[in-house]
């Protein structure tokens, strides 16, 4: 079911039921709910300025607001960055993480400055998605080695923390995490006999 | 169970008889072959050791605690993604989270220069790998068809095939249609209770987080297979143990391994000899920090990441991509195909997926954004995929070097150059064309391509050219005649197949080759 068709405090609620249930072992149960609750201390890493950009950004980036407000999408993204993001590599060509990231995040004020004479933060949605897009092909005022892969770094970043919230998997109909009864109860069993019916 | 004796402390001012640096695929198997034969021996492992059923959580964030965070630097036309796609750390190394796809090489991989005229042969053959390969197959408790469809004959594998996830079931219902053979493929996981050497694993549960540890233990990584038998002939695992260089003999010979302890002091091990086995960045890392073994200036060169493209579908059944052991079915007809322009040849493997992997890829490697991910991610439980895994060139300039960052440690960050070339390219168009034909066959639709270099090989290659390798075929130096290397970084070739069961087959070898010598 999408949000679409549920609210906020329903999916919050059959998400809570089902982490408490015995279907997740002990260390999944521990892991998703704590990150159901965490709450994120915010960071002297951003300027206000480029944390009003990070947040309108991602609203476009993953323009699901419910959720990414629910998930505090941004605070976790400026909180993973305060830890160091830890991906284990970076393009050779890039700054570390925090100057890129901050690059990124003025050179998308600086360029709807520049066009519309308006933050970015402050713009419409379709002006912001025109500028996201020339960002994510790279092209000026986006190039150079100072943002090298910029625009795909952070939507990597955002998108893997969105996808790992309980509550966005509850509401993209994943159910992985309840797997404490062994095969018969992950559901694998019915998928195989439903799989037959290929295709459209 | 007997309770199990308590695990051997050897003192650090007695030299050990050998030193295993890196408890992963290739270290684990050295460490339990020389504990095995009465050798005093160390593993000194940088990551800490685990136990599934209490630290492993079926949530991949979670999970990132399995991946070698340190920074590497990428480079070159094809940069190579790390981190979570390409290394471990931790007691079992990247076996704990590969994806157990337990395939064998066939016999012409290791002889491409002399079938093709381009890369390397291996300096042994597969009748010199045969029986190492079967004692792998039976250790990891795989559950493969036997007879298996392609290359010479084998033994039976241990357990019959594991059930086929949505994936599995498009790939084969594609397959059938456009004549490509399909079979379910060999997988490292028990498709009953498996018990083995006084070990016991349970079946798999098919819940499909090979790639973020398997929390029921039955997956064969080196932790719950090799290790604990290491441990119970008396082998020492020392854990957070991290390897930064060696002491020197007057006449060049190793004679001890300096390293960080888990509270961050430096320490040292005497030893007799050295195997290192810190994984196909590290360990070629570790030599040029140390100006060690490179007379040949080969070290760090010929670098090889197998074309891995990775094509991703809907259907309208709903398959639950998660579910499921990954790679449940594999063809190997395009292990030699007929009338290319390519050397060598690769497989083709059906694939599941877990959530936060998937929308990364979607994210980084298809370029979505908006409305198009999200709207797409909400139709992950539709979602199929299949990829290849296929032969790369070796090539002197796909290369690791120095960087001049400074790690945490003040060690200097890996720097990998690579670029896929023509030959990896007219593979990769090969198998684009075959596998789109497969999904589209089978009914899929909506096909989104995710290209992909996968497994880090070749850094330290084998030879038996002194000028032209690093180690010999027994996997010792060349120049240093007691330090062996035995990890993905001495493939000559990378095969067109994953790499795990033959470096674990290599690592048998090599321990038998040393214990031979002595
Ligand atoms: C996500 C993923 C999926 C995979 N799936 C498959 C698959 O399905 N089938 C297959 O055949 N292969 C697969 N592989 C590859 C397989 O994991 C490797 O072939 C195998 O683990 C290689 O063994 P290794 O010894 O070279 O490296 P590793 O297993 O990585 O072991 C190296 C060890 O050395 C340690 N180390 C490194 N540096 C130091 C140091 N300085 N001091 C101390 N210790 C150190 C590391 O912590 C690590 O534990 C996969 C790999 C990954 C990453
Ligand atoms: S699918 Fe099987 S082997 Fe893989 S993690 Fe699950 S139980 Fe373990």
């Amino acid at each position: 079911m999408s949000l679409a068709t549920e609210d906020l405090s329903a999916l919050e609620a059959r998400t809570r039921a089902l982490l408490a249930s015995d279907a997740l072992t002990t260390p999944t149960r521990a892991a998703l709910q704590g990150r159901m609750d965490q709450r994120f201390e915010p960071t002297h890493l951003l300027s206000p300025d480029q944390r009003r950009t990070l947040e309108a950004a991602c609203l476009r980036l993953i323009p699901e607001p419910d959720l990414v407000r629910r998930t505090a999408l941004p605070a976790a993204f400026e909180a993973k960055l305060a830890k160091g993001l830890f991906r284990g590599w970076r393009y050779a060509e890039a700054p570390d993480d925090l100057t890129l990231y901050r690059a990124g995040l003025d050179a998308l004020d600086v360029a709807a400055r520049a066009a519309t004479g308006t933050a970015f933060a402050d713009l419409a949605t379709e002006p912001q998605d025109k500028l996201l897009k020339v960002a994510c092909k790279g092209e000026p005022p986006f190039d150079g080695s100072a943002l090298d892969h910029w625009f795909e770094e952070l939507l990597t970043a955002l998108t893997e923390l969105y996808y790992a919230h309980p509550l966005v998997q509850v509401s993209i109909g994943y159910d992985g995490m309840a797997d404490a009864h062994g095969p018969q109860a992950v559901g694998f069993q019915a998928v195989s006999a439903e799989a037959g019916r290929l295709g459209r | 169970m007997a309770a199990e004796p308590p695990p051997r402390r050897y003192s650090d001012r007695e030299p050990v008889d050998a030193v295993v640096i890196g408890a992963g695929g290739g270290g684990a198997p050295i460490l339990m072959k020389l504990a095995q034969a009465g050798l005093s021996v160390v593993c000194l492992e940088a990551g800490r050791s685990w136990s599934p059923k209490d630290d492993f959580a079926s949530d991949e964030m979670e999970q990132e605690k399995l991946f070698w965070k340190d920074e590497r630097l990428s480079a070159g036309e094809d940069p190579i993604a790390f981190g979570r796609n390409n290394s471990g750390i931790g007691v079992g190394g990247s076996t704990l989270h590969w994806t157990a796809y337990a395939v064998r090489p066939q016999p012409d991989d290791l002889r491409l220069r002399a079938e093709f005229g381009v890369g390397r042969d291996w300096p042994m053959t597969y009748l010199e790998l045969e029986p190492y390969l079967d004692e792998v197959e039976r250790m990891l408790g795989v559950s493969g068809p036997s007879p298996y469809p392609w290359g010479p004959p084998r033994s039976a594998y241990p357990r019959p095939p594991l059930p086929l996830n949505g994936a599995a079931q498009i790939m084969q219902a594609g397959g059938a249609q456009l004549g490509l053979r399909t079979s379910p493929a060999p997988n490292a996981a028990p498709s009953s209770d498996y018990d083995y050497a006084g070990l016991h694993r349970p079946a798999c549960t098919s819940r499909g987080f090979c790639q973020a540890g398997c929390s029921v233990g039955a997956k064969g990584s080196a932790d719950v297979t090799f290790i604990p038998l290491a441990l119970r002939a008396g082998a020492e695992v020392r854990e957070r143990a991290f390897v930064t260089g060696f002491e020197r003999e007057g006449d060049g010979r190793l004679s001890a391994v300096l390293y960080t302890d888990a509270e961050g002091r430096e320490q040292r091990q005497r030893c007799g000899t050295v195997f290192l086995c810190a994984g196909g960045v590290e360990s070629a890392r570790l030599l040029l920090i140390n100006d060690l073994a490179n007379s040949s200036g080969q070290v760090g060169r010929n670098f090889m990441a197998h074309p891995a493209l990775q094509i991703w579908a809907e259907v309208d059944a709903f398959v639950k991509p998660t579910r499921g052991i990954p790679g449940g079915l594999i063809s190997e007809d395009t292990h030699r195909p007929e009338d290319v322009s390519f050397a060598g040849g690769y497989l083709v493997q059906s694939i599941g997926v877990m959530p936060m992997t998937y929308a990364s890829q979607m994210a980084r490697g298809y370029g979505l954004w908006g409305e198009a991910l999200t709207s797409h991610m909400r139709r992950f439980n539709h979602v199929v995929g299949i990829n290849i895994c296929g032969e790369c060139l070796p090539h002197p300039d796909n290369r690791l070097t120095l960087s001049d960052e400074l790690d945490a440690r003040g060690l200097p960050k890996p720097m990998i150059d690579f670029s896929n070339g023509d030959n990896e390219k007219a593979l990769t168009a090969h198998g684009d064309r075959l596998m789109t034909a497969v999904l589209e066959a089978a009914g899929a639709y909506a096909l989104k391509r995710t290209p992909r270099n996968a497994h880090t090989l070749g850094a330290c290659r084998m030879g038996s050219d002194a000028d032209d390798a690093v180690v010999n075929a027994d996997c010792r130096s060349f120049e240093i005649s007691n330090l062996y290397v035995c990890d993905n970084s001495v493939y000559p070739s990378a095969l067109s197949v994953n790499p795990c069961v033959t470096q674990m087959a290599l690592s048998l070898r090599t321990a038998d080759r040393f214990l031979a010598r002595r």
